[in-house]
């Protein structure tokens, strides 16, 4: 029984990583979700750009892993601004945005063989050793680079929320995300907000990219695949009423993967989608969202 | 001068009657000369002795295959407003259900379709309930869910599916008991069904249910003051989607002979709603000109030219260019885009005749 | 109070207003089709029998003309070629008038001048040459001979002519009486077993209704009893009552939040009341409890509704929209849609042919076959009362008519407003903010305030009433 045990908490503590690099996506979209009124189907595509950028950086400039992480990072800002501010502005309507995003899915999938090659690239870890521990007399270990992840993606989300309940930014962001045309009559520039949500909703991809590539020190372009999936997921779960659900959603996603795989590998996503399903179902706005009532 | 007897002004005024007028206004004129020119084009390549590349035909044929079931994507998302990612999965269920009857009996090819459809129907019910509650992202998800699990399922090793393998070898099917078809000929038989089925849509567009779907997503509260009965047009939405979906994937196994469940992702889902919102309309027209572009110019056209033979991403490339400037610049579609751009011509033509000879007395 | 009675098992209940519906639904529908069916078998008689006619002309024409006397022959021959080079003209001489506008604004007066000129000269040369060559072939002057093989020839053609045309109207005539004969032959058929099928499920409804008729009053035609609608603890309706008379404009009004719309949303079922009743004299007489029908069967029982803010589907014309009123009262079931079978295809008719007329009545009948976008907004208001009406309602219930309106334009739907009442003998329960509308059409206004009934009774008696100047003006 209790090799059991041992077994479920080491898969759970081997996904780490996967934890952070979720969590980072999830924000990601919902912070698009709620000002853009988007689910953005294509931000693993365009955060893959910033994990070959990085890769680019490290194999053919001799850029260090964190100035090629930074400066990845930094790309994908760049190109989710820009993305709102050329694209998807312009396109009306929550199903035709929707289609938007699966086009760029399309295109960048397409364009990122034609700039970077069509052979993977590598990334190394951040930190190379592993962390080992004994806890109720079961031996456990975890890679110091998956620990940093998960402590930098925190770090990175409390101060995202921060920003959001503390700095005027976050305010505009919280009004437009509230009601787009009121904000944009109190004088709050609705699309600059819009775009900065992109910017950073980007950024947060990038860097759950480059996360991610440091772990497997491998970028391809179905890296981040997986990863796309399953944070729509932790979304929905966790409710787009609120900020925090999804990040929530986005902790306990990996988890029960973990334990579902455990309990049939080949089912294990499928299992995923089963539940999830019966959540939705039965809580419509998710585990943290609240029902909203239409006006006749 | 002279009158004559009877007046004749009349025969002036309308010279000719006009048939070929009223018979361009019929709403199935488009479609009746489409299929002959379909049919004239696999004739050309049965007797024409090359004229017509192989791949085109082959184009044709999957292009074909996948409008039956953006048929009926077109209605559950262009009428009823639901976005569903089930799509490819149903196809791929429809494929293994017609292998698994034309494996094992000599059964004709309306008792195959007409089995399938029944059980396509079962499923929608199915599929409905499950999503009677939810929309917009939640709808996608629950859609997605399904998708995945039926895609695990085709994947287990089973006898149904064929595992990992797939099914292979599946004999061509026959017509009525006795007309065995070929390579060639189930150009035919798919060409039928697919009519069929536009005919079929343009029915469901021009009828209330019709007008019930689209009046749901425009307004709930609306349809529901008008008597229209949320519940029963959501389940036959998804009904019909899931029949075209189903009959899409018999006439992809009795061409294709084989199905393997790599095939049957949420990425088809997603080219097959692409192909839709390209069209821009439920109407079959719209879905006919997105599935061209999306599913025959690429392997009919493009593959013949050198460049993309050396660049097979740059095709797909420019579709996703494409599908953003036509979305972000015309939300109506290409068959808007024609519209406009017939409208255009006009108004040139128009134009150039006050140039020419000035305002009408 | 009467009790509401719960012994109707619901679901017999619900099987027998199906029925009843759809025999009265038949009925109505075998009334108005005779009339639909004629005119447009007239329509299309009318139709062929042009093109029969323009057929016989065409045969007539060359033979009258070669009967007429020699002369004459040639002058009609003469005069008609000349016209029909006059008009190959026509295209150039304006060509020509346009390039010399264009010319006097490039090259100048007198280069216009020149051009037009000579190129009118040239357009004349061209005629005067034709008529020359016309006269050459048509001589005149050749006597009054008539060629009596060609008279012959054109007297059989007429005679031909005449008498098949003839034939032709009679069979078209005796056709149309045919299909009449057999579509009436077919309603009266079905007339006896309609009608049973209707008393009898109205029989056994009026047996278990659900208040006696002492109670409910012999002309109202809906009462609110104790009407209460809570959401989570705030009170929008507590404990409103009162009655709309049958044939009247009744109005509600109050300040904003009074619950006025909420009011609305209990009669239409889209809130279930947290208590009370609605009491409602449905299309047969028969009194019914609203709470025990579901949000789309309201307007099956009479009462169709407008909303605040247009629902119009704007990918839809209007007279597809209307259609969308008429929703809950087609037969054709699924398969007759899927293939669009001739019982569709008439009960679209006869729900077309009303359509048109009520888009007559209300006069924007010019839009009908465009989509809603960018019309004026009264006559989309218009064209929302005209689906109302699509359903033969015996009330209808208007939420905000003449919000966004000008007024001329509210004056114009106050008119309509009446006209409706009158013509087509409906209830009008409306829920105004404009004061100017309310007191112009309302027989009787219920004034209401947080929920609670302030005042009741004519539009001068509350205009004059304290209590509501009160609510809505604030106590000094």
């Amino acid at each position: 029984m209790s090799n059991v045990f041992h077994d479920i908490f080491q898969l759970i503590l081997s996904n780490f990583h996967i934890i952070g690099v979720l969590a980072l996506t999830t924000v990601g979209l919902s912070l698009t979700f709620k000002t853009a009124n988007v689910a953005n189907f294509a931000q693993a595509i365009t955060s893959t750009i910033g994990a070959y950028v990085a890769g680019l950086l490290l194999r053919d400039f001799g850029f260090g892993p964190w100035e090629s992480m930074i400066i990845g990072v930094a790309v994908c800002f760049v190109i989710g601004f820009l993305l709102d501010a050329a694209v998807v502005r312009h396109v009306g309507g929550g199903g035709g945005r929707i289609m938007v995003t699966i086009g760029l899915i399309v295109l960048i999938t397409a364009a990122i063989p034609l700039v970077f090659g069509t052979i993977p690239y590598n990334f190394p870890r951040f930190f190379t050793g592993q962390i080992e521990f004994r806890l109720f007399g079961q031996d456990f270990n975890v890679t110091q680079n998956a620990m940093f992840i998960l402590i930098a993606s925190a770090v990175v989300i409390a101060v995202i929320f921060s920003a959001l309940r503390f700095t005027k930014w976050g305010l505009g962001v919280r009004g437009t995300a509230s009601n787009i045309y009121v904000a944009s009559m109190m004088g709050v520039n609705t699309n600059m907000m819009t775009a900065l949500s992109w910017a950073i909703s980007s950024a947060c991809g990038g860097l759950a990219a480059v996360f991610l590539a440091s772990q497997t020190q491998l970028i391809s372009i179905t890296m981040l695949g997986a990863t796309q999936a399953n944070s729509l997921l932790a979304f929905v779960v966790g409710g787009f009423a609120s900020f925090y659900g999804p990040a929530i959603g986005a902790a306990i996603i990996p988890i029960v993967l973990s334990l579902l795989t455990f309990v049939s590998s080949i089912w294990a996503s499928a299992l995923l989608y089963i539940i999830v399903m019966i959540v939705i179902l039965i809580k419509p706005a998710g585990l943290f969202g609240k029902k909203s009532v239409k006006k006749v | 001068m002279v009158t004559l007897k009877n007046d004749y002004s009349e025969l002036e005024k309308t010279a000719k009657p006009k048939y070929a007028a009223k018979a361009v206004r019929h709403p199935l004129f488009g479609y009746i000369v489409l299929t002959l020119i379909l049919m004239a084009v696999q004739l050309l390549f049965i007797f024409g002795d090359g004229i017509i590349p192989l791949n085109v035909t082959q184009a044709i044929m999957q292009t074909m295959i996948y409008v039956v079931a953006g048929l009926g994507v077109g209605i559950l998302l262009m009428m009823a407003g639901l976005m569903s990612f089930g799509t490819g999965a149903f196809i791929g269920l429809g494929t293994y259900m017609a292998a698994y009857i034309l494996k094992d009996m000599v059964a004709p090819y309306t008792l195959i379709l007409a089995i399938v459809a029944v059980a396509a129907v079962l499923i929608g019910i199915v599929v409905g309930f499950i999503s009677l509650r939810v929309r917009g992202m939640h709808l996608i998800i629950i859609t997605l869910a399904l998708a995945t699990v039926l895609y695990t399922l085709y994947y287990l090793p089973n006898s149904f599916t064929g595992g990992a393998l797939g099914v292979s070898r599946v004999p061509f099917p026959e017509l009525f008991m006795f007309l065995k078809t070929s390579r060639d000929t189930i150009y035919f038989v798919i060409l039928f069904v697919m009519f069929l089925l536009i005919v079929i849509t343009m029915n469901i567009i021009n009828s209330p249910m019709g007008r019930a779907m689209l009046s749901m997503s425009n307004s709930e509260s609306l349809a529901q003051a008008m008597g229209i009965n949320l519940l029963k047009y959501r389940l036959l939405a998804f009904i019909v989607a899931t029949v075209f979906s189903m009959l899409s994937g018999v006439l992809y196994i009795s061409y294709m002979q084989s199905s393997i469940y790599a095939t049957w992702t949420s990425g088809l889902a997603m080219n097959i709603l692409i192909a839709v919102i390209l069209g821009g309309t439920a109407k079959p027209a719209g879905v006919l000109i997105g599935s061209f572009v999306i599913f025959t110019v690429d392997y009919a056209f493009l593959k013949n030219i050198e460049f993309f033979q050396k660049n097979p991403q740059a095709s797909l490339f420019f579709n996703g260019i494409v599908i953003i400037l036509i979305i972000a610049k015309y939300p109506g579609g290409l068959i808007r885009l024609l519209g406009s751009i017939r409208n255009g011509a006009k108004q040139t033509a128009a134009k150039v005749r006050l140039y020419r000879y000035g305002p009408e007395k | 109070m009467a009790q509401k009675n719960n012994s109707v098992n619901k679901p017999a209940m619900r099987r027998f207003v199906k029925k009843r519906d759809k025999a009265y639904d038949s009925l109505i529908f075998n009334e108005k089709y005779p009339d639909v069916a004629c005119a447009l078998i007239d329509q299309k008689n009318l139709r062929l029998l042009k093109q029969r006619e323009l057929k016989m002309k065409k045969r007539l024409l060359p033979l009258e003309i070669a009967a007429l006397p020699a002369s004459d022959k040639n002058e009609v021959l003469f005069a008609r070629e000349l016209e029909a080079f006059k008009k190959s003209q026509d295209l150039p001489r304006r060509a020509v008038e346009q390039t010399h506008q264009r010319k006097i604004k490039k090259a100048g007066e007198l280069a216009a001048k020149q051009y037009r000129d000579g190129a009118v000269a040239r357009l004349d040369a061209a005629l005067a040459a034709k008529t020359e060559e016309l006269r050459q072939k048509y001589p005149g002057g050749v006597g009054s001979a008539v060629d009596k093989d060609a008279l012959a020839r054109y007297q059989q053609a007429e005679m031909e002519e005449t008498t098949a045309l003839e034939s032709f109207m009679a069979k078209q005539a005796a056709d149309k009486k045919r299909r009449l004969d057999s579509i009436n032959a077919r309603i009266a058929a079905q007339k006896p077993r309609l009608d049973e099928a209707f008393n009898t499920a109205n029989e056994k409804l009026r047996a278990s209704a659900v208040l006696d008729e002492a109670s409910f009053g012999k002309d109202n035609i809906l009462s609110i009893r104790g009407l209460k609608m809570y959401f989570s603890g705030i009170k929008a309706v507590d404990d409103l009552s009162f009655n709309i008379k049958k044939g009247e404009i009744f109005g509600l009004i109050g300040p904003n939040g009074a619950g006025k719309t909420t009011v609305f949303n209990c009669v239409t079922q889209f809130y279930k009341p947290t208590g009370g009743e609605v009491y409602y004299r449905d299309r047969y007489g028969g009194v019914v409890s609203l709470t025990d029908y579901k949000t789309p069967e309201i307007v099956k029982v009479g009462i169709s509704r407008t909303f605040q803010n247009l629902e119009l589907v704007y990918w839809l014309s209007i007279l597809d929209n209307l259609l969308v009123g008429a929703h809950g009262f087609y037969r054709a079931n699924l398969a007759d849609q899927f293939l669009h079978t001739g019982r569709l295809k008439r009960e679209e008719e006869v729900f077309r042919n009303r359509a048109i007329q009520l888009l007559d009545r209300l006069g924007i009948l010019a839009y009908k076959d465009v989509p809603p976008f960018g019309l004026p907004y009264g006559v989309l208001k218009k064209v929302e009362l005209a689906r109302t009406l699509m359903s033969l309602p015996r009330m209808i219930i208007l939420d905000e008519p003449a919000a966004g309106l000008n007024d001329a334009e509210t004056e114009d739907l106050a008119e309509i407003i009446r006209v409706i009442r009158d013509d087509f003998n409906c209830t009008i329960f409306l829920v105004e903010h404009d004061m100017n509308l309310v007191m112009a059409v309302c027989d009787t206004v219920c004034t209401i305030s947080f929920g609670k009934m302030l005042a009741m009774g004519s539009p001068e008696e509350i205009q004059n009433s304290k209590v509501v100047q009160e609510a809505y003006l604030g106590t000094e």
